[in-house]
């Protein structure tokens, strides 16, 4: 059964959590921010087929806007469409600037002019299918062990083990498999929901800082400090 | 008839799971099969969500990230211990020293520093002055400080300035001289 807060153990605000640690200076904070999105940051820049010098650019780029961005992140419930539609941004901007640069290495006018004309546009990726991807697994890493164990042995491996096999890994009766995938399952979806749920935040997204900004409308919100009557300040969301 | 009574229950979890991944027997496929063809609107909904999820795990071939690449990104951020005084302020109760709003002035300071709403907080052994003014209705522009005890002016003290105007923060763009002394209190 979900409560309010998702089912026990999981905390849909721990990306909120970590940018306070971080900023409070903890040891091992940003750590843990970065691997519980660095896959993320990593599949969307491998999308746009960069060199690996590329690649490694954009993946320091995006972290590093992110450390830029702390300070106005505190509120956010979860960072995945933030790294998602940064990450898509430079990826993409680097991607087009390479293909400029092969375009007019050409010399001659006309050849730079075919290049261009024959050149394939970033590839990009399901921008909204690798946010989901990654939702699910930052819900998958709130389970307890043996819920993560089994349905990643399940639905990541390819292909999953049998039964048998799995019987084995987890010491778990192969006749208690079927009711205990069952059980993490529904964990696992309790989990994602909670993630999902607007008021969480999830569905506004917070801009990036890097330099590499986009002017897509309606993608992303503007966070600014707002001043209220009868308190110091607070952080609030203006704008959509 | 036992069939038929299967067919009616709504679906839990581990059918669900178990007719997608088609390790149902003949029979209990049957059985499902009727009861999301009655239809059942809640177990189609459900079916087509689990798919969908299972579907999305299935098809993540996102890699692990290299190591040099994490460190890349572990080496952009160096945590500041020495911003511990914000930390340890931020994470105190500060106590009310000054409220301007409490003090009602004079008409000739009032002129002179505006309609700004000075405050001065306690937060442990530091002081917190922040000054405040009324945008619009509902919306505040402030401004302040975080004085650590050894910045203060050995020679500062509270309490009312001798010329009657309160003690408070220099509003900005200000020079003590016009009627603000800047001062602390301990």
């Amino acid at each position: 059964m979900r409560g309010k807060s998702g089912p026990r153990g999981f905390d849909p605000e721990q990306d909120a959590r970590l940018v306070g640690l971080c900023l409070r200076g903890e040891p091992g904070a940003w750590e843990a921010l970065v691997r519980r999105h660095e896959r993320l940051v990593y599949a969307v820049g491998r999308s746009y087929r960069l060199s690996d010098a590329d690649l490694a650019d954009v993946f320091q780029e995006v972290f590093a806007a992110l450390v830029k961005g702390l300070p106005r992140l505190r509120d956010a419930r979860t960072l995945v469409r933030w790294v998602a539609s940064t990450t898509e941004r430079v990826a993409r901007a680097t991607a087009l600037r390479r293909r400029r640069e092969w375009a007019l290495s050409a010399g001659d006018p006309h050849e730079a002019a075919a290049r261009l004309a024959s050149a394939e546009g970033p590839v990009g990726a399901d921008l909204e299918r690798l946010e989901e991807q990654a939702m699910v697994r930052l819900a998958l890493a709130a389970l307890p062990e043996r819920c993560r164990r089994l349905l990643s042995a399940l639905y990541y491996e390819d292909p999953p083990p049998p039964y048998g096999e799995l019987s084995r890994r987890l010491g778990v009766p192969v006749g208690s498999l079927g009711p205990t995938r069952a059980r993490c399952f529904e964990k696992l979806r309790a989990a994602l929901a909670t993630l999902r749920e607007p008021e969480r935040g999830i569905t506004r997204a917070v801009p990036p800082t890097s330099s590499v900004e986009s002017q897509e409308p309606g993608r992303s919100g503007v966070r600014t400090a707002r001043r209220r009557s009868g308190g110091l300040w607070s952080g609030g969301m203006e704008g959509a | 008839m036992k069939r038929s009574r299967a067919a009616g229950r709504h679906l839990d979890s581990a059918a669900v799971l178990d007719y997608l991944e088609q390790r149902l027997p003949e029979r209990r496929r049957q059985a499902v099969e009727e009861h999301l063809g009655r239809p059942c609107a809640q177990c189609r909904e459900r079916v087509r969500e689990t798919g969908r999820l299972l579907d999305l795990m299935r098809a993540d071939r996102s890699v692990e990230v290299p190591a040099e690449l994490r460190r890349r990104a572990l080496e952009a951020f160096v945590p500041r211990r020495s911003a511990g005084l914000v930390g340890r302020a931020a994470a105190g109760l500060a106590r009310l020293l000054f409220d301007s709003a409490l003090q009602p002035l004079p008409a000739a300071v009032r002129r002179a520093v505006g309609e700004a709403r000075r405050l001065r907080f306690a937060l442990d052994s530091d002081t917190v002055e922040v000054e405040c003014e009324l945008e619009s209705a509902g919306s505040w522009t402030c401004a302040g400080s975080l004085r650590p005890r050894r910045l203060r002016s050995p020679a500062s003290s509270c309490g009312p300035a001798p010329s009657g105007a309160p003690p408070g923060p220099t509003p900005r763009g200000r020079s003590p001289s016009r009627g603000f002394r800047r001062g602390a209190c301990g």
